[in-house]
C-alpha cells in the first residue's frame, strides 16, 4: 500500500491556487484594482463616506486608504509577486548550478567564488544590505526599474548558498562508483554531467527551487515592511499615495506601514500577509513532497524526463508512422494529442455582434484632418465646419439630438486675436517687408508694444563675450538668436544672459514651428524672460532677417484684445428601451477639436480625431441596425479640449448632473497613431462598490483578448476627469502608449494612422458600448 | 594470432605526504608491468589485495593515468591520443566492474543503461535500440521483460550480467574483467563465469580476467599472470602455472588454496609475515623478507622477468641461475 505523499498533496494545491489566481486572475475576482472610491459626500445618507471600509460585502477582505479593494489587489498582485520569486530562483540556480558543477570537478575559481560570497553574505544581514543596495542609482540606469534591480540584487546576494548546498550534493554522487562506469562506456565528461549527475542531483535542486522562492518571498515580505518594495516602474503612479501601476504584494505591505495607526484597520495588513505566509508554506512543502517523490527508487519520472526529446521528435514520429505494424500504440497515442493541439488552437471564437469597418472610419479621419479644417481649432470658423460636419453625420444616422440640436454652443474668453498684432522688417539696403502675424512672427508680452526696436543678430559666442564684457549695446532692444540647433540647457543660459547681463527688452528667435521642441523651448525662455518681449520668426523669415544688414522691427502688440469665442458641443443620443435601465446613460465622448489657440500653428491633428471618428462610427453602425439598447447611449463629441475652457465641464455639470441617474463616461483619447502598441485604459475612477461599472471592465478585458488588442492599464491625463465630483458617475479613459507622438507636429496627417489598429480598436469600442447598454435583441 | 592488448613497462606512482606535510613517500602501485592478450584469448591476473591487479586493470582503461609506460590496442599507443579519440577507442576495451551493486547508475533503467552505450558509439541505428537491447538481455540471460525496471531491482547476479551485458553491447574487442564476482555467492560464481566464457567463444572477445581467487582463475585463463606489489612475478600458461609453478610466492599462493577433499595430501607452506606496506617496500627482491629460499643476491638486487621456455617467465634470482644455463644450452630464450 503506497503512504500517502501529504506534503506533496497540500504544497500542490496550493502551488495550483497560485499558478491559477497568477494566470487568470479575472476569474477570481470581479473588482478592477485599479478603482477607487474617494472621500465623498453620500447624498443618499447625508454623510461624508470614508473610503477606508472594513471587510464588508462590497469590500470582501477590506478596502485601503483609497478605497481599493484589497481582495483584488491581492489577487491582481499576485503575479508579479510569483514572477519575482521565480526570476529570482531561476536566476540563482542558473549561476549556482554551473558554478557548483564545476567547483565539485576540482575548479579552484568556482571554489573560491562560492567561498568568498558566502563568507561577504553570511557576514552582513541580507535585509540591511539590499536596503542600502537598492539606493544606489546606477544600478537604475542598468535595470531600469525597481522590480529588476531588487531582482539583481536578490539572485547577487544569494546564489552562493545554493552553490553551496549542489556542489557538496555533486561531490558525492561523482564519488560513486557506477561514474566509473559512464566513463568506461566512452562519454566525455559534460555527457556525464547531464546524463548521469544530473538526474542526481535534480531532487536536491528541485527543493532547492522552491525553498529559494520561499525565502525570495520572505526576503519581500520583510522588506515590503521597510518601504522597500519590488513593483514596477518608479514612474507610474496612479495617485498621490504613489501607488505604482505595476504593483505587488509588497507595495501593498509598503502601503498599509504607513496608514495603520490603530488596530482598527488592521485587515489592510493581514490579508497581504497571511497571502504571502500561505504561498511560503506551500511552496516549502511542495518542494519537500517533490524531494520525496524523486527520491523513491521506482521513480519513472527521471527516466520518462530523458525520454521527452526522443517522445518528441518528429522524424522519430514520421518513422513510426511509416512502420506503423511495429509501432501501433505510439502513433496512436501521439496523433491523438496532435489533433487535440490543433482543435484547441484554431477553435473558432464567438464573433461581434455588430461588426466594425476601419474604412469609414479612416475617411472621416482624413476629411477632418484635411487643409478644409486647418487642425480644427476652437473659437475659429474652421473648427466650427468641422463641428457642422460631426452634427450633418448624426443626422444622417437618424441619431436623436439632444435638446433638440446636435450643436450646443458655449463662449468662452480668449486672449489675442488675428488682428492684435503688426510687424514691418526694415533694413539698410532692402525694401521694408511686411511680416504676417501666425504665419510668419509670433509674439508673447504681457506689456502692449508700439514703437520700433533695433535687432542685434548674435551667435552664442557674441552672446557670451557682450555679456562678459557688461557691454550695454543691445540695452533695451531685441536679440536675435538661430536656437534651431541648441539643446535646452543652453537656451536657457542664453535666455538668461540676454535678459540679465545684456539688459535687452526682448528675445527674437527662429526655430522650427513643426517640431515638438518648439513648446518645450517656448516655455523655457518664457520662464526666464516672463516680463520683457518673447518672439519666434518662421524658419523662412528667419533666415531672411539673418541675411539682413542692421535690422529693426517697427512693432506693434496689444495684449488686451480679449475677444469672446464660441465653442461647440455636438452632443446626440440614443434612447434606451429598458423602463429601468434607461437611467442610466452611457456617455461615449471625445474631443473632436486640436490647437486651436491663437498663439500657435494649426496642424493636421488626425491623431486627435481619431477618437471622434470611431465614435462616430459606433454611432453609425448602431444606429443603421436594429439594435435597441437597454440603457441610454449618448454620443457626445467636445471642443475645447486643448484650451483652459474645455466644453466637457461646462456641458457634463449643466446636464448631466441628475442624482438619481448614473453615468457611466467613456472617454476616447488619441490612440491610434503608428506608434501605438498599447491600448492604455484608466479605470481608477471607478468604484471598486459600483458593481455594474467593475461589469464593464471585464467586458473591455474580454473583448481587447477577442479583437487582439494589447490592454495595459495606466494613468491617462484627460480634462474630463476634473468632472468627478460625484459619486453617480463613473469614467473610463482610453489613450494610446505612443510616447513619441508625432502629435505637435504637419507629420500628425493621415498617414500617421494605423489603419488595422483603428478597426480592432473600433470593434473592440462597439463591441463594449453594446455590452454596457444592454442590447435588448441579444 | 594478433595480438590485441601489449602492455610494456607500465608504472603507476602516486604520491603520498605523510601527516605533516614534511615527507612525501612514493608509492608505486604498479611498477614495471609488461604482458600481452591474443585475440580470443583470457589472460588471468592473481595475486593478493594490494598487489596492483586493479590498478593496472583501471591504468589500461585509461581510468588512472600512468605514470610511464606504454598501451598498445591492436598495435597504437592509446597513451598518445587525444580524449576525443580515447573516448572512440572505449569502443573496443570494455569492463565489467567488481560491485554490481554499485556499477550501475540507480536512476536509469536497464533500457536507459543499455541504450546509452549503443548511442554513443552508434553501434545500431537509432530507432533500433529497443531491439539491440532485448537481444543483449537474452544473450546474458535476462529476460527482455526486465527492461523497464530499475537496477535495485534485481538480485546481484542478475545485476552482474547487466554489467556483461553493458559491456559487450558495444561488441568489444576486449574486455576487462575486474573480480566480477568476488562479490556473488559461489552458485552464482559459475554462472557467471559460464556466461563469460560462453560470450567469449561467440564472440571472440579477448580478457583480462583479475581475481583473488586461484580457482576462478585457474577455470577461466588460458595465461595466467601472477603479481606481487605491484610487480609480475610469474608469467605462463594455465597449466604451467598452475601444475609447475616456479617462483616461490607462486608455490605458497597455490599451496594454501583450499582444497575440499580432506584425503588430499600435501604440504602445509605457511608464508611468513605480511604484506609490507607499498610505501616502503624492500630492497632488492620485494617478496625476500617473506620467501624461504632469500640468498643474499636477493636483498640486493631486484630480479627481473625471464622466460623458461614456452612462454613462461619467472622473475626469481633462482631462475636466473637455470636461465643462464639455457642461454649456453638448448632452451629458448626470450625476453618480453
Amino acid at each position: 500500500m503506497k503512504k500517502l505523499n501529504l506534503p506533496l498533496l497540500i504544497g500542490v494545491i496550493i502551488v495550483v491556487l497560485l499558478i491559477l489566481v497568477s494566470v487568470f486572475p479575472e476569474g477570481f475576482s470581479d473588482i478592477d484594482p485599479y478603482g477607487r472610491q474617494r472621500y465623498e459626500y453620500d447624498s443618499s445618507s447625508s454623510k461624508m463616506v470614508n473610503p477606508i471600509s472594513p471587510p464588508s460585502k462590497e469590500y470582501p477582505w477590506g478596502s485601503d486608504q483609497n478605497g481599493r479593494d484589497i481582495r483584488s489587489l491581492i489577487i491582481y498582485g499576485c503575479r508579479a509577486t510569483m514572477l519575482v520569486a521565480l526570476l529570482v530562483a531561476l536566476g540563482r540556480l542558473l549561476i549556482a548550478l554551473p558554478i557548483a558543477i564545476l567547483a565539485a570537478y576540482g575548479n579552484k575559481l568556482c571554489r573560491w567564488l562560492i567561498k568568498q560570497f558566502n563568507i561577504i553574505f553570511s557576514a552582513l544581514p541580507i535585509i540591511l544590505m539590499i536596503f542600502i543596495l537598492s539606493r544606489f542609482r546606477f544600478l537604475f540606469d542598468t535595470f531600469a526599474t525597481q522590480r529588476n534591480v531588487m531582482i539583481f540584487l536578490f539572485i547577487l546576494i544569494g546564489w552562493s548558498k545554493l552553490a553551496k548546498v549542489l556542489a557538496a550534493k555533486i561531490n558525492d554522487i561523482i564519488q560513486q562508483d557506477f561514474i566509473e562506469g559512464e566513463i568506461a562506456i566512452g562519454k566525455n565528461g559534460l555527457e556525464i554531467a547531464v546524463q548521469n549527475i544530473l538526474p542526481h542531483v535534480i531532487p536536491t535542486i528541485v527543493v532547492m527551487f522552491f525553498m529559494e522562492m520561499a525565502v525570495a518571498l520572505l526576503v519581500m515580505t520583510q522588506l515590503g515592511v521597510f518601504g522597500v518594495v519590488t513593483s514596477g516602474a518608479e514612474d507610474a503612479f496612479v495617485d498621490t499615495s504613489s501607488f505604482p501601476y505595476d504593483f505587488d504584494w509588497s507595495t501593498l505591505l509598503a502601503g498599509a506601514n504607513r496608514i495603520i495607526t490603530s488596530r482598527q484597520n488592521m485587515w489592510i495588513i493581514l490579508y497581504p500577509t497571511a497571502c504571502f505566509a500561505l504561498s511560503i508554506i506551500g511552496l516549502n512543502l511542495f518542494g519537500e513532497g517533490l524531494r520525496m517523490e524523486f527520491e523513491k527508487r521506482d521513480s519513472k519520472v527521471i527516466s520518462f524526463i530523458r525520454r521527452i526529446p526522443s517522445i518528441l521528435s518528429p522524424v522519430k514520429y514520421i518513422y513510426q508512422v511509416r512502420n506503423y505494424q511495429a509501432f501501433k500504440s505510439s502513433v496512436l497515442k501521439k496523433s491523438t494529442a496532435i489533433l487535440l493541439i490543433v482543435l484547441i488552437i484554431f477553435f473558432p471564437q464567438k464573433s461581434s455582434a455588430y461588426k466594425f469597418y476601419s474604412e469609414p472610419a479612416f475617411n472621416i479621419i482624413s476629411e477632418l484632418s484635411s487643409e478644409k479644417y486647418q487642425g480644427r481649432p476652437t473659437g475659429t470658423e474652421s473648427g466650427k465646419q468641422a463641428a457642422e460636419y460631426i452634427a450633418e453625420q448624426l443626422k444622417n444616422y437618424e441619431i436623436t439630438p439632444y435638446n433638440g440640436s446636435f450643436i450646443h454652443e458655449y463662449e468662452f474668453e480668449a486672449y489675442g486675436a488675428d488682428e492684435a498684432s503688426e510687424l514691418l522688417i526694415t533694413s539698410t539696403g532692402e525694401a521694408p517687408f511686411k511680416a504676417l502675424y501666425i504665419n510668419d512672427y509670433m509674439i508673447l508680452s504681457t506689456e502692449p508694444i508700439d514703437e520700433e526696436l533695433k535687432v542685434f543678430v548674435l551667435s552664442s559666442e557674441e552672446i557670451e563675450q557682450l555679456a562678459s564684457q557688461n557691454s550695454s549695446l543691445c540695452e533695451n532692444q531685441l536679440v536675435l538668436v538661430d536656437i534651431r540647433e541648441f539643446g535646452e540647457n543652453w537656451i536657457k543660459r542664453l535666455s538668461g544672459l540676454i535678459k540679465d547681463k545684456l539688459k535687452a527688452k526682448g528675445i527674437v528667435f527662429i526655430e522650427k514651428w513643426y517640431s515638438g521642441k518648439f513648446a518645450r523651448k517656448v516655455t523655457i525662455i518664457d520662464k526666464v524672460f516672463s516680463d520683457g518681449i518673447i518672439m519666434s520668426l518662421s524658419s523662412n523669415v528667419g533666415d531672411m532677417v539673418l541675411k539682413l544688414d542692421e535690422p529693426s522691427f517697427k512693432l506693434s502688440y496689444n495684449p488686451e484684445s480679449i475677444l469672446q469665442k464660441k465653442g461647440y458641443n455636438i452632443v446626440g443620443y440614443i434612447e434606451g428601451n429598458d423602463k429601468v435601465l434607461k437611467n442610466e446613460i452611457i456617455i461615449v465622448g471625445s474631443s473632436f477639436d486640436y490647437i486651436g489657440d491663437f498663439k500657435t500653428i494649426r496642424y493636421p491633428g488626425a491623431m486627435a480625431i481619431g477618437g471622434a471618428a470611431i465614435e462616430l462610427e459606433i454611432a453609425r453602425v448602431l444606429s443603421e441596425s436594429d439594435y435597441k439598447p437597454d440603457r441610454t447611449l449618448v454620443f457626445a463629441f467636445w471642443d475645447g479640449s486643448n484650451l483652459k475652457y474645455n466644453g466637457s465641464t461646462s456641458f457634463i455639470i449643466r446636464n448631466f448632473n441628475d442624482p438619481t441617474k448614473k453615468y457611466f463616461n467613456l472617454d476616447l483619447n488619441d490612440f491610434i497613431s503608428k506608434g501605438s502598441t498599447e491600448l492604455i485604459v484608466d479605470t481608477t475612477n471607478i468604484s471598486p462598490k459600483d458593481k455594474a461599472a467593475q461589469g464593464i471592465i471585464k467586458a473591455i478585458k474580454e473583448n481587447a483578448r477577442r479583437n487582439k488588442i494589447k490592454l495595459s492599464f495606466g494613468k491617462v491625463k484627460s480634462q474630463v476627469t476634473e468632472n468627478m465630483n460625484y459619486e453617480n458617475r463613473s469614467i473610463i479613459l482610453f489613450d494610446s502608449n505612443d510616447r513619441n507622438r508625432t502629435k505637435m507636429t504637419s507629420k500628425d496627417n493621415i498617414e500617421n494612422i494605423n489603419e488595422k489598429l483603428l478597426g480592432r480598436a473600433g470593434q473592440l469600442l462597439l463591441d463594449v458600448v453594446v455590452h454596457m447598454s444592454g442590447d435588448t435583441k441579444e | 594470432m594478433s595480438k590485441i592488448i601489449e602492455v610494456r613497462d607500465l608504472n603507476k606512482h602516486f604520491e603520498v605526504t605523510s601527516k605533516m606535510g614534511l615527507k612525501t613517500h612514493l608509492v608505486k602501485a604498479v611498477n614495471g608491468v609488461s604482458f600481452n592478450v591474443s585475440e580470443g584469448e583470457t589472460l588471468g591476473l592473481v595475486g593478493e589485495s594490494g598487489c596492483g591487479k586493479t590498478t593496472t586493470g583501471k591504468l589500461i582503461l585509461k581510468l588512472i593515468k600512468p605514470t610511464s609506460g606504454e598501451i598498445y590496442l591492436e598495435g597504437k599507443d592509446i597513451n598518445k591520443i587525444s580524449s576525443k579519440e580515447m573516448r572512440r577507442i572505449r569502443k573496443d576495451i570494455q569492463v565489467v566492474f567488481q560491485n554490481p551493486y554499485a556499477a550501475l547508475d540507480p536512476k536509469m533503467t536497464i533500457s536507459d543503461i543499455l541504450s546509452e552505450p549503443l548511442s554513443i558509439h552508434k553501434v545500431v541505428f537509432k530507432y533500433d535500440y529497443e531491439k539491440e537491447v532485448k537481444r543483449l538481455l537474452s544473450l546474458v540471460g535476462l529476460s527482455t521483460n526486465d527492461a523497464q525496471k530499475f537496477p535495485h531491482e534485481f538480485s546481484g547476479g542478475q545485476r552482474q550480467r547487466i554489467g556483461i551485458a553493458r559491456a559487450i553491447a558495444t561488441r568489444p574487442k576486449f574486455i576487462i574483467c575486474d573480480e566480477p564476482v568476488s562479490a556473488l555467492d559461489v552458485s552464482v560464481q559459475s554462472q557467471i563465469l559460464n556466461l563469460l566464457n560462453d560470450l567469449q567463444k561467440e564472440l571472440k572477445i579477448s580478457y583480462l580476467f583479475i581475481a583473488h581467487g586461484l580457482n576462478v582463475i585457474k577455470h577461466m585463463s588460458d595465461k595466467v599472470g601472477v603479481m606481487y606489489l605491484g610487480k609480475i612475478v610469474e608469467m605462463g600458461a594455465e597449466e604451467d602455472i598452475f601444475n609447475n609453478p616456479r617462483h616461490p610466492y607462486t608455490k605458497v599462493l597455490l599451496a594454501s588454496a583450499p582444497i575440499p577433499d580432506p584425503q588430499v595430501d600435501r604440504e602445509r607452506q605457511v608464508i611468513k609475515g605480511e604484506v609490507p606496506s607499498p610505501i616502503s617496500m624492500p630492497e632488492g627482491c620485494t617478496f625476500h623478507p617473506r620467501c624461504e629460499y632469500a640468498m643474499e643476491v636477493c636483498k640486493k638486487r631486484a630480479p627481473v622477468l625471464l622466460s623458461i621456455g614456452n612462454g613462461h617467465q619467472v622473475s626469481c634470482h633462482l631462475i636466473e641461475e637455470k636461465a643462464s644455463e639455457a642461454r649456453s644450452g638448448a632452451y629458448d630464450v626470450s625476453l618480453v
